[in-house]
């Protein structure tokens, strides 16, 4: 029953509020301008759905992903092979309404700097912090 | 007694080979479990939310018009468990669950997209299994896109008639398995049943909904359109899309449509024709808060 008196109330925010939609369009106009201004392969997205795409094997995906996460603080999924074939990458960026243009500033920087240290190779070499993680 | 031994020539365990070989992604599970795959995000939904200890600007909850942590859904959710609990109504409610409440709820949604009725199921992956099920016997034939969502194959694969399948959004690779696939119907008085979606989670290019509607004049088919990722969020604040879809986006997605934080949402509208260009069934979901929530699923 909460699921349903749920859908109640989220059907009446989406009929009432439509500065909700306005508010996900700004950032996502945002978000894909600065990207493709910045020179990132957004794909053939036209919605919300933000996919970058890059070239490298497994290392440098999950090496870039990490680096990503750990030193600018920025979480996002990330889409390898055999989802998608192998020497591409993918990292699929969701924006919504909750987003702020400086959320956006702050993560087309930070794209910008992985994909420099990705395009020096760092990324494929053991120089680089290799994730370890925790089983 | 006689026994045979049956593992003299053949030992092979299953849990054995599964842990000999867990595929593409299991393969690397020490690797990445906990971190690429299964990482946990603590804290409110929000794009500041928690990773490893750390706070991370989170850019990967399909949460796109903020509702999932909105004070007033959490408000209603909150009432509703308390008031209900979680376990009311029980039973399916063919036998045992049904409340004015899903009525109420199916009524307004129906209202809300325009069309005579719906009809409320739980899961939007089960969903899209369940309706081509559903609707779909031996005879009929399905046609899909290649780069459909794994819940679209999962449903296409229990259909126990024939399917084709078509080069992603390539209209002439659709116009040629349609072809096919109209031979083989007329020839098992079967239907035909197209599927495809409104926005491709992945890479967000939209499905080529209106070229794909107007192959009704040359052929006869119903269209499943599965659109968890589009629904709610496309419309008329995207002129460019207009522009690009013109009436069909007009028609559909300017609608103050569901949308993806709505909890698993199926909507499967009617086979009536109501707009110029149009599918038959619209399925929208969406994987959310709980795993235990209803789903949306709109028959007429």
């Amino acid at each position: 029953m909460p699921m349903v008196l749920g859908g109640l109330k989220r059907l009446e925010l989406i009929r009432t509020k439509p500065e909700l939609k306005e508010r996900l369009w700004t950032v996502v106009a945002a978000l894909q301008k600065g990207l493709r201004e910045a020179g990132f392969d957004l794909g053939k997205t036209n919605s919300a759905v933000t996919p970058v795409y890059m070239k490298g094997g497994e290392a440098e995906a999950t090496n870039l992903v990490y680096d990503l996460r750990e030193n600018f603080g920025i979480f996002c999924s990330m889409i390898v092979y055999p989802v998608i074939p192998k020497g591409d990458i993918l990292l699929r960026l969701i924006p919504t309404a909750m987003h702020t243009l400086e959320d956006v500033e702050i993560t087309v920087d930070a794209f910008k700097k992985v994909r420099k240290t990705l395009l020096e190779g760092k990324y494929s070499t053991t120089d680089f912090a290799i994730v370890e993680v925790d089983m | 007694m006689h026994r045979n031994n049956h593992k003299k020539n053949y030992n092979v365990d299953i849990f054995e080979k599964f842990r000999a070989n867990k595929g593409e992604i299991g393969k690397h599970m020490k690797k990445i479990h906990g971190y690429f795959a299964f990482p946990k995000l603590e804290g409110e939904l929000a794009p500041r939310m928690i990773f490893r200890g750390k706070e991370v600007l989170n850019w990967s909850l399909n949460n796109y018009l903020g509702l999932a942590n909105h004070t007033e859904v959490r408000k209603a959710d909150a009432e509703a468990a308390a008031q209900y609990g979680m376990a009311y109504p029980m039973g399916a409610r063919m036998m045992s669950g049904q409340t004015s409440k899903h009525e109420q709820l199916e009524r307004e949604l129906a209202a809300f997209v325009g069309k005579p009725d719906a009809f409320l199921l739980n899961y939007g992956y089960q969903g899209m299994v369940s309706v081509i099920d559903a609707i779909c016997g031996r005879n009929d034939v399905v046609v899909y896109d290649a780069e459909a969502h794994a819940c679209i194959l999962d449903g296409v694969r229990l259909h126990m008639g024939k399917r084709f399948v078509y080069l992603h959004n390539d209209i002439d690779s659709l116009r040629k398995q349609l072809t096919h696939a109209t031979r083989l119907a007329e020839k098992q008085k079967g239907g035909i049943l197209v599927i495809t979606e409104g926005v491709f989670g992945m890479a967000g290019d939209m499905g080529k909904l209106d070229e794909i509607a107007a192959l009704k004049d040359e052929f006869k088919f119903r269209l499943l359109v599965d659109d968890a990722h589009g629904f709610g969020m496309m419309g008329k604040q995207v002129p460019v899309l207009l522009n690009i879809l013109g009436l069909l986006i007009k028609s559909i997605f300017t609608l103050p449509l569901l949308q993806k934080q709505w909890p698993e949402l199926v909507v499967l509208l009617p086979a009536k024709q109501i707009f110029a260009f149009t599918y038959d069934i619209i399925c929208v979901h969406k994987p959310m808060l709980n795993r235990c929530q209803c789903q949306w699923f709109w028959v007429v």
